[in-house]
């Protein structure tokens, strides 16, 4: 497997602690990656990490390596280089986009300064704007921010993002700001722009459904772990970690009620929380025993998937899934 | 059943937009409704109305046999408005006083509200911390050093002190972690339980408005195009636009379809 982005044993420090311990993944050329996890559990550090977009002071260490470039060693011509073809889209549009600036002016940035031309970078941005469904480009690219919803922001985010057609595309909470039906035609347009142009994508999200619709294989974090990687097609109905298997079982179901929710006790842990020495949430694991409690399990493989539980093998179908 | 909150061809206009628009519900006593909408639908402008923190243009809001379309005369009157309905917001991280701590902000209630002595309040504001499952240190700390769903839960606390008989929960599981949002909705169904209170529940997530409410309304542009019982509405929905609400919702299998326009 040749990945595009391979991300190895990657630790991150703050002043204020931990944030990231030992991630570990790889992205190959046109995959689709989700990465799933609740408040501080250090999915958008990782995004931000392979973007080198950390705050001041936050030491790492471990690799990322992207089409066999050492991500972390880049000097600052190289790093330009890098984000031309590392492009990144964020939960709020409307916070990211300069408020004073036109729409064209946003979108043509990245393209001026790589000497595009004034006319031709506009003529560009228009067709973006078409491609990700905004009708009447030309008038868009001369009105603000504040003139356009939502919605249309974040298509203009997208637009913008693969103008300067990157090769992998971080998407951190893309739709979570969004009503629902926005997000439904919001995702189809990523899906379809990023399937045309065999675009690589990290997607992070809080919904397990909304990676596993749209990425071919779904890793979840825990405290700033990964715990589990898994083709999103199985992740729902055969999870391979304990914690996944209690946020699917957790969430109100669409189609039923319920008597009672399975919530899990307690509270999610944030990583610089979590201790070393045992697994993170055995706390609150159901299925957590002496062992789970005094040595720290690795991310191992399982059943075509990867899994950091000590009990892994021994829970295989014993995990709740819920009755569809 | 008779109704405990009832409102009767309610209308808001801001200047010539119409953000409500011809609305009518009520609830049972004990009963849970659920308010469905997007962005802009309308669903917090009726909230706001009902909890009197706008006028209606028209139309009526009976709550407990009391009108309340019009602003209350007295503090007396306000105060009896405030044990008849409360509200727990979306956000929890802003919609507490950040000086007091769980104890102080029921303490306050209960005071205004019931005018008990002192050993009655604390006593009662330790069933209340107890019922919404905050532990001794959590009911004594300030906001700012519990998580989300800590607050949220004083939250809950704080609008229940009152005795209120509706409670108006306008988003308030949304900006919670999954696994706590499952604590606070089982939560909210034993209280439910418990005291017979009843819920205008307003939300955009259909699987927690399926979990909550029995009945439901879809809120579109101020309109309500679709209202039932909430399994048949989610199940069976009538209107194209209840149909395009359930089918956005991502769910095993799903794949998001780009309709035709923009």
């Amino acid at each position: 497997m040749t990945a595009l982005l391979e991300v190895s044993g990657l630790t991150v420090r703050l002043p204020a602690g931990t944030v990231l311990r030992e991630i570990s993944f790889a992205i190959r050329p046109g995959e689709a990656l989700g990465l799933v996890g609740e408040s501080g559990s250090g999915k958008s550090m990782t995004a931000k990490a392979v973007a080198r977009l950390l705050p001041a002071g936050a030491a790492s260490t471990g690799s990322i390596t992207f089409d066999d470039r050492n991500v972390l060693g880049l000097t600052p011509s190289e790093l330009r280089r890098y984000r031309a073809e590392v492009a990144m889209i964020f939960q709020d549009p409307r916070a990211h986009i300069n408020p004073v600036r036109r729409i064209g002016d946003f979108m043509t940035e990245a393209l001026r300064a790589q000497g595009v031309p004034a006319a031709e970078s506009l003529r560009r941005a228009a067709d973006m704007l078409e491609q990700v469904g905004i009708d009447d480009g030309r008038r868009r690219l001369r009105q603000y921010p504040h003139e356009l919803s939502g919605g249309m922001l974040q298509r203009v985010m997208i637009g913008s993002a693969l103008l300067t057609s990157p090769r992998l595309l971080l998407a951190d909470e893309p739709t979570t700001a969004l009503d629902v039906t926005i997000q439904a035609e919001v995702m189809a347009i990523l899906d379809e722009l990023r399937r045309s142009r065999g675009l690589s994508l990290l997607f992070i999200t809080h919904d397990l459904e909304l990676a596993g619709a749209i990425c071919d294989r779904t890793a979840v974090m825990y405290a700033g772990q990964i715990v589990e990687v898994r083709s999103s097609d199985r992740l729902h109905d055969d999870p391979l970690h304990p914690y996944t298997a209690a946020l699917a079982a957790a969430r109100p179901d669409i189609a039923m009620t319920r008597p009672r929710l399975r919530a899990i006790p307690g509270r999610p842990l944030s990583a610089f929380e979590a201790p070393e020495d045992q697994c993170a949430f055995a706390p609150r694991c159901a299925h957590a025993a002496d062992a789970c409690r005094s040595s720290a399990p690795q991310l191992a493989a399982l059943d075509g998937g990867q899994t950091r539980c000590l009990r892994a093998a021994e829970l295989r179908g014993k995990l709740e899934v819920i009755d569809a | 059943m008779p109704d405990v909150l009832s409102v009767a061809n309610l209308t808001k206009k801001f200047g010539d937009f119409t953000a409500v628009d011809d609305v009518s519900f009520s609830v049972p006593v004990g009963g849970s409704l659920a308010i469905v909408g997007e962005s802009g639908s309308g669903k917090t402008t009726i909230a706001k109305m009902i909890t009197g923190l706008e006028r209606p243009t028209s139309g009526t809001i009976t709550a407990c046999d009391h009108d309340r379309s019009r602003a209350g005369r007295s503090a007396r009157d306000r105060r009896r408005r405030g044990r008849e309905v409360q509200i727990v917001f979306q956000d929890p991280y802003t919609s507490l006083d950040p000086r007091q701590s769980a104890i102080g902000a029921i303490d306050e209630v209960l005071r205004l509200h019931h005018g008990w002595p002192s050993g009655r309040r604390a006593q009662r504001a330790e069933e209340l911390v107890c019922l919404v499952g905050l532990d001794a240190r959590q009911a004594r700390a300030l906001p700012r050093a519990l998580s989300g769903g800590q607050r949220q839960r004083v939250a809950i606390a704080r609008a229940l002190a009152a005795e209120p008989r509706v409670l108006i929960l306008d988003e308030s599981v949304a900006a919670l972690d999954v696994s706590i949002q499952a604590q606070v909705l089982n939560l909210l169904a034993d209280i439910r339980e418990a005291t017979k209170v009843s819920y205008l529940l307003i939300s955009h997530d259909l699987a927690v408005v399926r979990q909550l409410t029995e009945q439901a309304i879809v809120l579109r542009q101020g309109k309500i195009v679709e209202q039932g019982p909430t399994a048949s509405v989610l199940d069976d929905p009538q209107h194209a636009y209840t149909r395009r609400l359930r089918d956005s919702v991502p769910r095993p299998g799903w794949k998001p379809v780009r309709r035709s326009s923009a």
